[in-house]
C-alpha cells in the first residue's frame, strides 16, 4: 500500500502536470517539453520485455474487503496515465485492443481467446481442488494432457454459473482483456479417474457429482476453464504497482483499462469484479518472459451469484454502506430500494438479472473499488464506445454458444443484455462531447478535419446540434497555443484546416495546429466542454496525433454517493 | 518504500498521453520517441525492485483466509452455553461431527449419523450437560431418529404463582436429566409425523437467588405442584407438523404449523399423571415484496389431567420471555392453558439485518372457557434481527410490557 508520503508527492507532481499542460498557452516557453514525439501515438506499450522470475503474491480477500470498504483516500486520483496522445489504451501486457479499433466478425468474437476446442475426449485424469474461490471445481488433465479447471452447476440453478461465466468471457475478451480459454463441456462421471496426487478422493468426487443434474445422455454440463499458460505468481491489485515487476510503472488505479472495466462491467453486471478474480501469470512468449494479467472467474456475472442466483442487491448496493443502513432502519420500511421493487424471471438459467431498474451509473461492486472509484467521464467513455461494437446479433450468438437448454431463457438473456448494452452506451456517450472518429481528408479547397457525433451515430440523440471549431497554432516544444481563426459554426461535423497556420516545426520538423471543438446541443449542456484535436503535419502529410477530451475529465462520481 | 516512490514518480511524469520534460531531456533528438522514454522508465525501475510486503493487518487477514477452520477445530467449538433467559452470562464448549465415518457432509446421505456434545456454565451457576446423535436418512427413506440426554442444573428459575394474577415472585432450582428418543417421517417435503419418547427425571428445590425468596418461604405443595417432590416422568409425543415456509432460518413467506400431543405418566405414581398439546402457528404474509412483511404467531399450550391429578408447575404451560409473550420475564405466567399471538412488522433495514415492530398478546387460565378478551397480557416492541443471505444469525428484542423493559438476545429463529 502507498504511503501517505508517497501519496502527497505523487499528488503533487500531478497537480504540477496537469498546471503546465493547463498553462500551455500562457506560459513562456519551456524547453525540452514535447508534448508529442515522432512515435505518438504510440499503440504498443512494451511492458512485455523480460524480467526475472518473481515470487507469488497472494492476496488476502479479507484485507481486500475491509481495506476498500473501510480505509477511504489511499488510491491515487487524476486522469488515466497510461493513455496514447489520441486518449486510446496501447496494447500491452494488460489489454489487446480488439473490437474497439476493428470490425470483429461474430465467428472471431465467438472463437474468443480459444486456441482448442476444449477437453479432448477420453478419460480425465483428477488432479486436484484448488482452495480459491466458492464454486464447487476440480481440476483435471484431459487425454491431450492439457489442464483445465471443471466448474460445476449450482444444482438448485442448473445451467447459470457455466453460461454467464462462458458469456463474460467472451465479451471480455473480445473488449480487449486477457481472459481463461471456457468452454462448455459435457462429462461423464465414468471418464473421471483421480490421479495418485491428487490429493482429493474418489468419494469426494462421487460427492461433488451426486446431486448434479444430468443431461439426456447421462453426461453433466460443466464450465471447463483451461488452466492459463506460464506460473501463475499472484493476482494483481487495483492500486499501486507491483514492486517486483519492472514492467509496471503506471498505478493500477490510473490505467484506463482498469478504470474503464467498471463501465464492462456494469454492463454484464460482474459484481465480483475485484483483485481476487485477477491472475498474474509469469509467462514466455517469443522467448521474453513477463508478467501477463488476465481476468478469472466470471461465476458471479449477469443473473449468477456464483453459488446461486445473484443476490437482488448484487450490482446495486455495496455490502456495508452506513447511510442507507440508517436509513433502512429509521424509515421502518416506507423507504425501499429501487432494487427492491426489480421484477426478476422465473427461469432458473438466468438466475436474478434484469434491465428496468439497472442504473449504470449507480451501479456498484460488492464493495468499494479503487479503480472504479477513480474512473472519470473520458474512461466511461472510452469503455462505452466499445460496448456500442457488440451488435445485437453478436450478442445473440454470444448467449446461444452459452447452450442454455431453454430457448426462452436464452431469449431473455439475449434481450437483457441488449437493453443494458443500450443503458450503458447511452448514459456514457453523453457524459461527456461525443465527437469521435477524427479523420483528414482532401477537400475540394484543401484538407479537411472529419469527424462524427458518437451520440448521433448511435441513435442516443436525433440531429440538431451544431459544431463550434476555433483553430490555433501550436508550438510543440513550448505548448504554447495561439488562435488563428474565429470561431466557425457548423452544423455538419467537418472543418476546413487552415494548412497556412500550422505552429513552428519542432525538432523532428513536425509542425502541428489544433481544432478546439464544441457541440452545441440545449440537451446537453456539457457537450460545451470542448474536444481538442491536435493535427500533425510531417512533410506535407497532415495525421491527426492528439485527442484531449480532458476538459470534461472530472471523476463521474463515486458510486458511493448514490 | 523510498526506491518504489521515486519509481512510481518517474512512471507518473512519463506517461503516454503528456510530454515529460525528464524524458525530453533524456532524448531531445528528433528520433528519439515515447517508447524510448517508457523503457528508460523500465530500466530505472528495474534497478530498484522490491519484493511485494504486505501489512502487519494484511499478514493476519491472510493468515485468517487460509485457515478453513477458523471458529472451531476438528469440531471442537465455543458456544453460548443455550441457557434460557435469566441464567446470566454463559459459556462452553461444544463438539459437533457431521455425517461421521463420511468423507463429505451430504445431507441426503443414507444412515448418516451426526453427533452433537455440549457443555455449558453461566455465572449465575446454571449449568448443561448435552448429548445428541441423528441418524438421517434411515435406509436412504425421509426418515430421521435422534437420541438426546441432558443434564439440567438450574439453580435459580423464576416462579410468580398459578394463574393470570399470580404476583408472589420467588426463586426455585431445577435439576434435570431427559433422556429422549424421537422418529420423524416426512412423506412429502413439507409435512413431518413424528413421536418421541423421553424419561424425565427432574428435582425442584430451593433457589438461590437472593433478591426473592425460596418458593418453599411463600408456595406450598398445594400452591405449587411438585414442590414436594416429583416422579420419574415417561413422556411419549405424538408430532405432526406442515412447514411450507421458504426457508426455515429465515422466512420471508409461508406458514408453519405444528400440534404436538404428550402424555406425562409418573413412574409409580399417577397423582403427577397429565396430558398436554402444544399449537404453534406462524404465518408470514410480504407486503408487495419479501423485503416488508407481517409475521403472525399463534400459540398454545392446554393440559388436562384426570381425577385429583396435578400438573406439576415445572410443565405448566407459561408465558413470557423471548417466544411467547415479550415484555415479560421467562415463565412470567403459568396455568394449566396458555394461548399467546403475535404480530410483527418486518422491514428489511439492510441485507443483514431486519428491524421488527411487535405487539405480543398472551394469557394463562385454569381451563379454557375462562378465556377473556380483555384480559390479555400485551406488549410491544421493536427487534433487530442479524441474517446472513439464508441463514438466521441472532435477534435482539426490546420490549415494553406493563411491568417494564425487557431486553432479549436469542440465537434461534422462531419459537
Amino acid at each position: 500500500m502507498a504511503s501517505k508520503k508517497f501519496v502527497l508527492v505523487v499528488v503533487a507532481i500531478t497537480a504540477l502536470s496537469a498546471a503546465t499542460l493547463g498553462a500551455q498557452s500562457k506560459a513562456p516557453a519551456v524547453q525540452d517539453s514535447r508534448r508529442f514525439f515522432p512515435d505518438d501515438p504510440l499503440w504498443m506499450d512494451d511492458d512485455m520485455r523480460n524480467i526475472a522470475p518473481v515470487a507469488k503474491d497472494d492476496l488476502s480477500k479479507s484485507y481486500d474487503f475491509v481495506h476498500n470498504t473501510f480505509s477511504k483516500g489511499s488510491a491515487l486520483s487524476g486522469p488515466s496515465v497510461n493513455i496514447n496522445t489520441l486518449g486510446e489504451v496501447p496494447d500491452s501486457s494488460w489489454f489487446t485492443n480488439r473490437i474497439g479499433v476493428r470490425n470483429m466478425t461474430i465467428d472471431e468474437v465467438l472463437r474468443g481467446p480459444d486456441t482448442i476446442d476444449g477437453p479432448a475426449p477420453g478419460p480425465w485424469e483428477v488432479i486436484g481442488k484448488p482452495k480459491a474461490g466458492i464454486t464447487p471445481k476440480f481440476a483435471i488433465r484431459d487425454a491431450n494432457g492439457i489442464v483445465f479447471l471443471i466448474k460445476l452447476d449450482p444444482a438448485s440453478v442448473p445451467e447459470l454459473a457455466s453460461s454467464v461465466e462462458l458469456i463474460a468471457t467472451k465479451i471480455f475478451h473480445a473488449i480487449g482483456y486477457t481472459v481463461p480459454e471456457d468452454f462448455i463441456a459435457s462429462m461423464a462421471p465414468r471418464q473421471l479417474r483421480v490421479g495418485k496426487d491428487a490429493r482429493f478422493k474418489s468419494e469426494d468426487l462421487e460427492h461433488l457429482l451426486k446431486y448434479q443434474q444430468r443431461q439426456a445422455d447421462g453426461t453433466i454440463r460443466v464450465l471447463a476453464s483451461r488452466w492459463v499458460p506460464g506460473k501463475v505468481v499472484g493476482s494483481f491489485r487495483f492500486t499501486g504497482t507491483r514492486p517486483d515487476d519492472p514492467n509496471d510503472i503506471y498505478p493500477h488505479e490510473l490505467r484506463r483499462e482498469l478504470r474503464g472495466l467498471r463501465v464492462f462491467s456494469a454492463w454484464l453486471n460482474h459484481d465480483d469484479a475485484r483483485s481476487i478474480n485477477s491472475i498474474d501469470s509469469y509467462v514466455e512468449v517469443d522467448g521474453r518472459r513477463f508478467i501477463r494479467h488476465y481476468l478469472q472467474d466470471f461465476g458471479s456475472t449477469l443473473g449468477s451469484g456464483s453459488t446461486s442466483a445473484q443476490q437482488p442487491r448484487g450490482g446495486h448496493e455495496y455490502l456495508i454502506e452506513g447511510d442507507k443502513i440508517r436509513k433502512g432502519l429509521l424509515t421502518f420500511g416506507l423507504w425501499q430500494r429501487d432494487w427492491m421493487k426489480a421484477k426478476y424471471s422465473d427461469l432458473p438459467s438466468l438466475g436474478n438479472i434484469e434491465s428496468q431498474v439497472f442504473d449504470p451509473a449507480t451501479w456498484k461492486t460488492e464493495y468499494p473499488h479503487p479503480a472504479f472509484e477513480a474512473m472519470d467521464a473520458e474512461d466511461a467513455f472510452w469503455a462505452a464506445r466499445i460496448v456500442a461494437q457488440f451488435s445485437d446479433a453478436m450478442i445473440r450468438s454470444i448467449v446461444a454458444a452459452s447452450k442454455l437448454s431453454n430457448a426462452e431463457a436464452a431469449e431473455q438473456l439475449t434481450k437483457v443484455i441488449i437493453e443494458r448494452r443500450d443503458k450503458v452506451v447511452k448514459h456514457w456517450i453523453t457524459g461527456i462531447n461525443p465527437l469521435d472518429q477524427f479523420e483528414v481528408r482532401r477537400g475540394l479547397r484543401g484538407p479537411i478535419l472529419l469527424f462524427d457525433n458518437a451520440a448521433l451515430r448511435l441513435g442516443i440523440t436525433a440531429a440538431g446540434e451544431t459544431y463550434q471549431t476555433t483553430w490555433s497554432s501550436f508550438d510543440n516544444m513550448t505548448g504554447v497555443e495561439r488562435p488563428v481563426s474565429d470561431v466557425e459554426e457548423y452544423s455538419e461535423p467537418v472543418s476546413w484546416i487552415p494548412t497556412t497556420e500550422f505552429g513552428p516545426a519542432d525538432p523532428s520538423g513536425a509542425r502541428y495546429i489544433v481544432a478546439t471543438i464544441r457541440t452545441m446541443n440545449a440537451a446537453f449542456p456539457q457537450w460545451k466542454t470542448p474536444v481538442k484535436v491536435t493535427l500533425r503535419d510531417r512533410g506535407g502529410v497532415i495525421d491527426i496525433v492528439g485527442i484531449d477530451r480532458s476538459g470534461a475529465g472530472a471523476r463521474v462520481g463515486s458510486t458511493t454517493n448514490n | 518504500m523510498t526506491r518504489t516512490l521515486v519509481t512510481n514518480v518517474a512512471a507518473l511524469i512519463i506517461t503516454l498521453s503528456i510530454g515529460s520534460a525528464n524524458a525530453s531531456a533524456q532524448s531531445p533528438d528528433d528520433t528519439a520517441g515515447r517508447a524510448t522514454a517508457l523503457s528508460a522508465a523500465r530500466d530505472q525501475k528495474s534497478e530498484q525492485l522490491t519484493p511485494p510486503e504486505r501489512s502487519m493487518t494484511e499478514r493476519v487477514l491472510y493468515w485468517y483466509d487460509n485457515h478453513d477452520s477458523r471458529l472451531s477445530w476438528r469440531g471442537l467449538h465455543v458456544n453460548m452455553g443455550n441457557f434460557s433467559g435469566g441464567a446470566g452470562f454463559a459459556g462452553g464448549i461444544g463438539l459437533t461431527q457431521r455425517a461421521i465415518g463420511q468423507p463429505v457432509v451430504d445431507p441426503y446421505q443414507p444412515n448418516r449419523i451426526d453427533l452433537d456434545l455440549s457443555a455449558g456454565r453461566s455465572i449465575l451457576g446454571y449449568q448443561r450437560l448435552a448429548a445428541r446423535v441423528d441418524v438421517l436418512n434411515i435406509a436412504d427413506a425421509p426418515i430421521n431418529f435422534a437420541m438426546s440426554w441432558r443434564d439440567d442444573q438450574m439453580p435459580q428459575e423464576d416462579f410468580y404463582g398459578i394463574g393470570p394474577d399470580a404476583d408472589h415472585r420467588v426463586s426455585y432450582r431445577l435439576d434435570t436429566t431427559d433422556t429422549t428418543a424421537a422418529l420423524e417421517w416426512k412423506p412429502f417435503r413439507r409435512l413431518s409425523i413424528g413421536g418421541a419418547v423421553a424419561l424425565l427425571t427432574p428435582v425442584v428445590g430451593p433457589g438461590t437467588d437472593g433478591r426473592y425468596p425460596s418458593i418453599e418461604v411463600t408456595f406450598d405443595p398445594a400452591s405449587a405442584p411438585g414442590l414436594n417432590g416429583l416422579p420419574e416422568f415417561l413422556r411419549t409425543d405424538a408430532i405432526v407438523g406442515f412447514d411450507w415456509r421458504d426457508s426455515s432460518t429465515h422466512p420471508r413467506s409461508g406458514g408453519n404449523y405444528q400440534v404436538t400431543a404428550s402424555q406425562y405418566d409418573g413412574r409409580h405414581d399417577t397423582l403427577n399423571d397429565f396430558r398436554r398439546v402444544d399449537v404453534q402457528l406462524q404465518q408470514i404474509v410480504p407486503l408487495g415484496n419479501r423485503y416488508r412483511r407481517i409475521e403472525l404467531r399463534a400459540q398454545a399450550a392446554l393440559t388436562d389431567a384426570d381425577g385429583v391429578a396435578r400438573v406439576p408447575i415445572i410443565y405448566l404451560p407459561a408465558l413470557g420471555g423471548l417466544s411467547t409473550l415479550r415484555g415479560f420475564s421467562n415463565g412470567r405466567f403459568r396455568d394449566r392453558q396458555a394461548v399467546s399471538m403475535s404480530a410483527e412488522y418486518q422491514w428489511e433495514a439492510w441485507w443483514a439485518l431486519d428491524a421488527a415492530l411487535f405487539v405480543d398478546a398472551g394469557q394463562v387460565m385454569h381451563q379454557l372457557r375462562d378465556l377473556k378478551a380483555g384480559a390479555f397480557e400485551t406488549a410491544y416492541g421493536i427487534g433487530f434481527r442479524l441474517h446472513s443471505n439464508n441463514a438466521f444469525l441472532a435477534r435482539l428484542d426490546l420490549a415494553y410490557g406493563r411491568e417494564g423493559f425487557m431486553p432479549y438476545l436469542g440465537f434461534k429463529y422462531g419459537f
